[in-house]
């Protein structure tokens, strides 16, 4: 019902390498917003206010950031307490401390289920997400009907991908309007005890960290 | 490649929401298929946070975000996100004096040019100021 | 290019060990704010020109002051190229969900919780 794996946004064939340029050439006939941002780029490049390079190096650290990177961050937190401490008290400072940079773009907030609450993100106002820890969002978190409905109906929308919060355990929506980007820390299942942090890290998926689907054994 | 297109929920003008501020409102079922990003997609989430980092702040999430506000509904709900995301960089970038019009229409002639001429078609579409 | 100005304080520039660098997003310690934890707070109704992130379904509504996350540029004025300062305290507020809406049908113990401007709040009895 629920997507059980995420494939990691990566350039796959090149290692460290960065790939060469991906041909378009079969996507089909070229939008006209295709054509405008091959436009914009190639004047702003021969203008100098960018350079290729540092467009392909962008792309790159774009492709980098993918929810194996989050669930890292979660497996860390479920096996040493102190780190889960500092993840939620600091987390700019905690991710550092695993070679995460997350840049100036945003600071970033942990919101931990608990037996007594369970969070969901959503940004109603446009997209907001924690790019530069999960990567880019699916499509269905920047729709219109994500948007729209999880802030009144977060039961509906949970039901939807096949989530069933209990009625005593309070669901908790975050609104991310400003520049605050939020994580859901999930709860560690209670059968994965001795795990290691790769086990643990493995049933980590992307909207675990949404806050639309919870860590589950196969 | 694209969100479906279909009729979305009339809202502008009740009472002074917005139309990009749908927080409380029914607009379906969600739609759950995925797919990666074509590379301009890709370039355009890069060059907007380019623009935006400290060597050049030419713009900001913010006017990124304003700018995409100001579009009215229709081509709010018919444009996907990263088709949102390069209108607004070029509207940005005339906005603040970066690049003109004439130019980015010169250019876009060009493209097309280039890639009809290598066998590609092209969209004739114009994306409205 | 807009630069940041040291305000009347002197103020910490690294937020956290991990940030080093300041951005246009990045926090400013608060000097002082209208608000605190535990506040209870009511956002404000009124028109709104131009770029807003108080979103329509809050306005009027009434919450607690959940937390203070520090002071940041007024994205109003960013939006238009503008500097945002001074820097606005910025705070988590919680609601409760059937506080919210009319029509909900979840538990008493649902709630929302969204990152609001001071500007926006107002003290509600």
């Amino acid at each position: 019902m629920h997507d059980d794996h995420d494939h990691p946004n990566v350039s796959h064939d090149h290692g460290h390498h960065r790939a060469p340029p991906q041909k378009d050439h079969d996507a089909g006939p070229m939008g006209a917003y295709e054509v405008l941002e091959e436009a914009v780029r190639s004047l702003l490049i021969e203008k100098g206010v960018l350079t290729a390079e540092e467009i392909a190096t962008q792309v790159d650290l774009m492709d980098s950031r993918t929810p194996a990177l989050g669930a890292r961050v979660v497996a860390r937190a479920w096996t040493d307490r102190a780190f889960k401490k500092r993840l939620i008290a600091d987390t700019r400072a905690a991710l550092a401390e695993l070679g995460i940079d997350i840049g100036t773009l945003a600071e970033f907030r942990v919101a931990e289920n608990t037996a007594e609450v369970h969070n969901v993100i959503v940004c109603t106002l446009c997209s907001c997400y924690p790019k530069m820890l999960l990567g880019i969002p699916p499509a269905w978190y920047k729709s219109l009907a994500y948007r729209s409905r999880t802030v009144v109906d977060p039961r509906g929308v949970l039901a939807e991908f096949g989530v069933s919060i209990p009625d005593d355990v309070a669901v908790r929506v975050h609104d991310s309007t400003a520049d605050l980007r939020y994580i859901v820390l999930p709860m560690r299942p209670r059968a994965t005890k001795g795990w290691s942090e790769e086990q643990l890290a493995a049933i980590v998926t992307r909207d675990c960290m949404i806050g639309t689907a919870v860590p589950r054994i196969s | 490649m694209s969100e479906p297109k279909r009729k979305t929920l009339k809202r502008k003008g009740a009472g002074g929401r917005a139309v990009h501020d749908v927080g409380g409102l029914d607009m379906g079922p969600i739609e759950r298929a995925e797919h990666d990003p074509a590379l301009w997609e890709k370039r355009t989430d890069a060059m907007l946070i380019l623009l935006r980092d400290n060597k050049r702040r030419v713009l900001s999430v913010d006017s990124h975000r304003r700018a995409i506000e100001d579009y009215g509904q229709q081509a709010y709900d018919s444009t996907t996100y990263y088709e949102k995301w390069i209108r607004s960089i070029r509207n940005l970038l005339v906005e603040q004096e970066v690049l003109t019009r004439e130019e980015i229409e010169a250019r876009m002639a060009e493209v097309r040019a280039r890639h009809e001429k290598a066998g590609r078609t092209t969209s004739k579409e114009k994306i409205p100021w | 290019m807009v630069k940041a100005k040291r305000g009347a304080w002197s103020g910490e520039w690294r937020v956290g060990r991990g940030n080093p660098v300041r951005g246009p997003h990045s926090p400013f310690p608060i000097p002082r704010s209208r608000f605190i934890k535990g506040d209870a707070v009511r956002i404000a109704d009124r028109a709104v020109l131009g770029h807003c992130r108080t979103p329509w379904y809050l306005r009027g509504k009434r919450g607690v002051v959940a937390a203070i996350h520090g002071a940041f540029r007024n994205p109003e004025a960013l939006a238009y190229h503008k500097p945002g300062l001074p820097a606005l305290p910025l705070y988590k507020v919680r609601f409760r969900q059937r506080d919210l809406w009319d029509r909900y049908t979840g538990p008493s113990g649902d709630e929302l919780e969204v990152d609001i401007y001071e500007h926006w709040l107002e003290r509600s009895e």
